[in-house]
């Protein structure tokens, strides 16, 4: 993705919601783009694979395995999508047809896209199943989403998002509307697939434990840029951004019980009217005259990370390092 | 020193109707004879996972819901259904969604007064109190008292909620998922105006939440509801650093790791929770449970103390019970 930037028109006003977004993944790499609502990530997400409404301007180039995704027509779009790139959502009772089984709707994707016989198209329906580990796989290929609970259904979305071995997966916080027990089940089988199928995977997230669980690489994202991009254990223990500093003293782990958290002060920009020069400058305690003049641009702060910020690439700060350790809930109890 | 709220075999019961005479099929036994205390000052979290019964264990202490069973004595006194009205000058709720709980028909100021009013204040003095509790949660009188919920962002509409809680000036505050539904930046404010405001106010919460992370950092003692039931109860640093009931450990190493170096390798536990119509017989948690033994299918746990603070309602843990681990 080179250069991204996504305006919506709408009636009252222009939303910059993505402004200048390019980063790289290889095949087999997990990025977590980490953000909160508003920070453009889901739009993000979507501009891959070409899911914006009519209302958005595009602008940047996108190339997935080769195809330029950029300027392709409906047509074109829709044969990419499924075998080159696929997403899997945050809500599977809406991603999925409520009238069709899920056996009918994984093996209708996978005979649209390779023309086989219904028959074998079924049989890969079994195996797709099996591979996400649902249980009694075959009984289920006739049940219908309603029959099936959440977690079980965020396992059919997966078998459908992968029926056409796409290349790239897109997964739009995939786990968040799931129970903890659940949800750590989902991480792990989507994890393991990911590394079996040597997928590359962009996974949208606004939990810091569960980009820290499945990314290898995180971009944090802030009205609309990747402010700091970098491998997960160096983003999350040695965070170089001022934004991801206040974002991570804002997760519990790691406070002292019942004292005060160093929050953010303030709340996100309006998309339709950013600030100029730096988003972040107007909450953050280390803003100095330059940071409100100037867009900050990308530098390059080790061969593997990048920060968005002017004070930290002059050196000129000091931020805290969080202190997660201490705070991991995870014991070493019964099981 | 008496507890401020002592809950005592709390049992709600949803019939679930179908056919042509509206006959009962099933029972959801989302609440089933809870008992626990508050004591004053206090924070008690109360976590688990969907259809737990936590938020309806909520409903009931406010009386949205009416109970089928069970006692709630607040301050010394027994509250029924008919002394709500004088409970809810003492107890009072805030809820997960921000939005939904204001009137949007209302600037926000005559939202916080309309308890005062109601509750025989006059109108100078409760719109007086309703810009003090503004300013204290931290929204300027002069700026958000004229504004209606949908000009406010998440974070001040939840601040808003806060306010309209305490305006009749209760000693307990039920919060119900209040801060689950806001950024994490937002939620750091939030949690930080709770702590000012309980020092201030001289306040008891009692916390609900599925985030297992800010019910550590807010609570003093900790409630694990699993499908209706208590399932351990304690002192926050005992649950958290040594959980005893099999499911309360499952539920801590079910959270994310913050070290991407020591990530979960395998899922506590497999599957969905159970659905609460009709839940299993005996332990509820037996068909999750690695350590399930006959005994667990015969018989319902019940909560019992251990030694280093806190009950815990599991066979495993009570002598004699008839588990070969007991």
């Amino acid at each position: 993705m080179e250069d991204l930037s996504v305006r919506f028109t709408t009636a009252d006003a222009v939303v910059h919601a993505v402004n200048g977004v390019s980063f790289s993944l290889d095949a087999g790499r997990v990025l977590g783009v980490l953000g909160e609502s508003g920070s453009g990530k889901t739009v993000t997400l979507r501009a891959l694979i070409g899911l914006l409404p009519h209302n958005s301007r595009v602008e940047g180039r996108i190339t997935v395995a080769g195809h330029e995704i950029t300027g392709m027509s409906e047509a074109e779009l829709r044969e990419v999508r499924g075998t080159r790139i696929a997403m899997i959502f945050q809500e599977p009772m809406t991603a999925l047809d409520p009238v069709f089984t899920i056996g009918e709707q994984i093996a209708e994707t996978i005979r649209r896209h390779e023309g086989i016989s219904h028959t074998e198209a079924y049989r890969r329906a079994l195996e797709l199943l099996e591979m996400v580990q649902i249980p009694s796989a075959a009984r289920r290929l006739k049940s219908y989403p309603h029959e099936m609970s959440g977690g079980m259904r965020q396992r059919a979305m997966i078998a459908l998002a992968l029926s056409c071995r796409p290349a790239v997966l897109l997964a739009d916080e995939p786990t968040t509307a799931l129970d903890v027990t659940v949800q750590i089940q989902i991480i792990v089988l989507l994890r393991q697939l990911q590394q079996e199928l040597g997928m590359a995977v962009v996974f949208v997230t606004h939990d810091v434990g569960v980009a820290a669980e499945v990314a290898d690489r995180v971009a944090v994202m802030y009205a609309g840029r990747f402010v700091e991009t970098g491998p997960t254990e160096k983003v999350i223990g040695w965070p170089t951004h001022p934004y991801t500093a206040g974002l991570l003293a804002s997760t519990v782990l790691g406070a002292a019980r019942g004292q005060r958290l160093e929050a953010i002060p303030g709340s996100p920009p309006d998309m339709t009217a950013l600030p100029p020069g730096c988003t972040f400058a107007p909450r953050c305690r280390f803003a100095e005259p330059c940071c409100r003049k100037t867009i900050p641009p990308e530098f390059a702060i080790a061969s593997d990370r990048a920060v968005r910020c002017l004070r930290t690439a002059a050196g000129e700060i000091e931020l805290p390092a969080p202190s997660f350790a201490e705070g991991d809930v995870r014991t070493g109890g019964l099981l | 020193m008496t507890p401020l709220l002592v809950v005592d075999g709390l049992t709600k019961h949803f019939p679930l109707r179908s056919g042509l005479f509206k006959r009962s099929s099933a029972v959801v036994q989302a609440v089933d004879n809870v008992s626990f205390e508050v004591n004053a000052g206090e924070t008690l979290g109360i976590v688990g996972e969907s259809g737990c019964g936590k938020s309806t264990t909520a409903r009931l202490l406010m009386h949205l819901v009416p109970a089928d069973h069970g006692t709630i004595v607040f301050g010394g006194t027994p509250v029924g259904a008919s002394s709500r009205r004088v409970l809810y000058r003492q107890m009072q709720m805030v809820f997960q969604d921000s939005y939904a709980s204001l009137n949007p028909r209302l600037p926000v100021a005559m939202s916080i007064a309309f308890g005062p009013l109601v509750h025989g204040i006059a109108g100078p003095a409760a719109r007086a109190r309703a810009m003090d509790l503004l300013q204290a949660v931290g929204l300027d009188p002069a700026l958000f008292a004229s504004r209606y919920p949908h000009e406010l962002s998440g974070g001040q509409r939840q601040r808003v909620n806060v306010a309209r809680a305490l305006a009749l000036e209760p000693r307990l505050l039920i919060l119900d998922e209040a801060v689950s539904a806001l950024d994490k930046s937002i939620e750091a404010q939030v949690l930080n105006l709770l702590i000012d405001l309980k020092a201030r106010f001289d306040l008891t919460y009692i916390f609900i939440s599925h985030d297992l992370n800010v019910v550590r950092f807010i609570s003093d003692r900790v409630m694990v509801m699993y499908l209706g039931k208590i399932v351990e109860l304690g002192p926050v640093d005992r649950i958290y650093r040594h959980p005893k009931h099999p499911y309360t450990t499952a539920l801590l190493s079910a959270v994310p790791s913050m070290d991407p170096r020591r990530r979960t390798v395998k899922a506590p536990l497999s599957g969905d929770p159970p659905n609460p119509i009709n839940p299993p017989s005996g332990c509820r948690f037996r068909t999750r449970c690695p350590f399930a033994e006959p005994i667990c299918q015969e018989v319902s746990p019940v909560l019992n103390m251990v030694e280093d603070g806190g009950a815990v309602a599991c066979h495993m843990l009570m002598p004699g019970s008839g588990h070969t681990r007991a």
